[in-house]
């Protein structure tokens, strides 16, 4: 055969191939949307410095209900991102974590109860997403580790929220 | 065409379909728990 053929022949087999790998990728990205993960793979995953987490919470700062809000109980690194609005990051600390929030990266979305509803919303805005079933009370009641207070920006050269 | 680049073109296919097998198996165990998730939802309803 000519050589010129053949290396053509090869690409194409390559090309066809990558092209159906990344019909793969996507539809298995579509189809982690719909299985919430559980608290325990959460923290299994967070556990594993190897995979890059991003854990976006959508509850409002502070909330007087039994779970409490972002400020009052959140998964350590959560960043803070109330209702998926961007209209209610409005100070300074807040409008960091916008701009740390990658739609990208693979994210777990953090609400209350783990409400389908708020997780559809904002799941328009990442690429790669799945929801926290049972939410931070699932997390709470695994009695996993979680952190309180204002968000403060990582300090450049610091290490990130680790568990 | 060399032997060689006729060897590495292989050698890149062959990984190509061993990842597309590996792919459309956990696709095909995802597809399962979606499946036990939306039983799950709809019969919570």
């Amino acid at each position: 055969m000519n050589p010129k053929v053949e290396r053509a022949v090869y690409i194409v087999i390559i090309a066809i191939l990558a092209v159906y790998l990344i019909s793969l990728g996507k539809k298995q990205i579509e189809l982690q949307k719909n299985i919430p993960i559980t608290a325990e793979e959460l923290y299994k995953k967070l556990s594993n410095p190897k995979l890059k987490v991003q854990i976006v919470d959508v509850r409002e700062l502070t909330s007087s209900d039994e779970v409490g809000g972002y400020e009052d109980s959140r998964i350590p690194g959560a960043l803070p991102f109330p209702n998926c609005d961007e209209s209610k990051m409005t100070t300074e600390n807040l409008q960091e974590a916008l701009k740390r929030i990658n739609p990208y990266a693979y994210t777990v979305i953090v609400s209350t109860d783990g409400n389908p509803e708020i997780f559809k919303k904002c799941a328009q805005k990442f690429t790669n997403v799945q929801n926290l079933a049972g939410g931070m009370k699932a997390w709470q009641d695994a009695g996993l580790p979680d952190e309180s207070g204002e968000y403060t920006p990582p300090k450049a050269g610091g290490g990130g929220g680790c568990l | 065409m060399s032997m060689i680049e006729r060897v590495l073109f292989w050698i890149a296919i062959i990984v190509l379909i061993v990842s597309a097998v590996g792919m459309n198996k956990q696709i095909g165990e995802l597809e399962k728990k979606a499946s036990q998730v939306s039983a799950t939802q709809g019969g919570n309803q």
